[in-house]
């Protein structure tokens, strides 16, 4: 699938810029621009991609960035010397989970048969049923049969002290959407 | 003898050999310009972390080792048993150079009352709140997320993220930009979790 680029707005032109996708007259000119509008305080762009790029960097070494991970991932997370709690949260039997104590990152076991599955989604939605995110294509592998929840103590602790109904969606070699599994805590 | 290949020498690499002769001057019979390099290069490395810090050591080492290069390449340094004097008389020019960028910048420090802890309390950029950015994270799809990690955290050039995926390089650029339009957006919200 081919995509329309995008429109120029200013952190696509800062993104351009530092990855050299212009040439050197459009990157002085837009030098001079760029550097009047940061003396202004009128480019936040700026801020934002370093901040950005800083926070990223020091998830991923830490092996948070990304919420779901597999058995091996989690292998690696407990070596990293944070301080890891783990927890199974069973969708027949879900427990409350108690994020109260002193931990540096929550790891979620969650027993799911992912036989037949190529891909996994997961909704996460209010207890009346209105939507407050998507996950797409969550990383699982089917022979660990369970997937892993990843989260910092900070997201965690927010995620568990508001009651939440995640949705497991499932769709298999055939194409079919189905709900996998439903959690509600 | 040169092959034109460019091989590691420790962890500073010597710049692609030109093969237009040209612009090739082959001083030495004996030892190519690029074994010439790797022979310098722990010499030159170890004068620089002498003196200098890790990152500041391994900049100074590249820039005279370029230096050298150049040396040789304009046929500065017609005999084999000159090379080690003239890139010793490099480095200590450069280090004479830094050192005297150094007392400047002291000079400013004291002048100004500014310190070295000033400039990095200064270049820091504020960090995102990483609750946030790891819900904003997981709300891209497989492809968005490993374009942003590649890019971000692997430091891939575009056309390794391009063959990676089996896109085109336009596409990666245009992943990216959404991506990066998309999580700004969602880094502005609160919370999944609370935004109810």
């Amino acid at each position: 699938m081919i995509l329309e680029p995008t429109e120029t707005n200013p952190l696509t032109r800062l993104d351009d810029y530092l990855r050299k996708r212009d040439t050197e007259a459009e990157a002085a000119a837009y030098e001079d621009e760029l550097f009047a509008r940061a003396v202004a305080g009128d480019a936040p762009e700026l801020g934002f991609h370093a901040g950005f790029e800083k926070s990223l960097r020091a998830m991923n070494e830490a092996g948070t960035l990304d919420l779901w991970l597999t058995a091996k991932d989690v292998e690696r997370v407990m070596k990293s010397g944070a301080r890891v709690k783990t927890i199974v949260v069973d969708p027949s039997a879900p427990e409350p989970v108690d994020a109260s104590d002193d931990f540096d990152i929550l790891i979620t076991r969650v027993p799911l048969d992912l036989t037949g599955v190529r891909r996994l989604d997961v909704d996460v939605r209010t207890p009346e049923g209105m939507l407050l995110k998507t996950m797409p294509e969550a990383l699982f592998d089917p022979a660990d049969k369970a997937i892993y929840g990843c989260c910092e103590a900070e997201l965690a602790r927010t995620a568990a002290a508001v009651p939440s109904r995640t949705e497991f969606w499932a769709t298999g070699d055939d194409g079919q959407r189905r709900l996998l599994a439903t959690i509600h805590l | 003898m040169n092959t034109g290949v460019v091989r590691p020498a420790g962890a500073l690499h010597c710049p692609a050999m030109r093969s237009d002769s040209a612009a090739r001057v082959r001083p030495f019979e004996a030892l190519d310009e690029q074994e010439l390099c790797r022979r310098l290069s722990p010499a030159i490395r170890a004068f620089a972390h002498r003196r200098l810090e890790r990152a500041a050591a391994e900049d100074f080492a590249h820039d005279a080792l370029l230096l050298v290069i150049e040396a040789l390449r304009e046929g500065r340094v017609q005999e084999q048993n000159q090379l080690g004097s003239y890139a010793l008389g490099v480095c200590r020019n450069l280090a004479r150079d830094r050192a005297r960028a150094g007392e400047r910048r002291q000079q400013l420090f004291e002048k100004y009352g500014v310190t070295e802890e000033d400039l990095v309390a200064l270049h820091a950029p504020l960090e995102v709140k990483r609750a946030k950015l790891e819900d904003c994270f997981s709300q891209l799809t497989q492809r968005a997320r490993q374009v942003i990690r590649s890019t971000f955290c692997d430091d891939s050039a575009d056309a390794e993220i391009a063959s990676a995926l089996s896109v085109s390089e336009p596409n990666v650029r245009v992943i990216r930009h959404r991506s990066l339009t998309a999580l700004r957006a969602c880094l502005e919200t609160p919370i999944s979790w609370v935004a109810r």
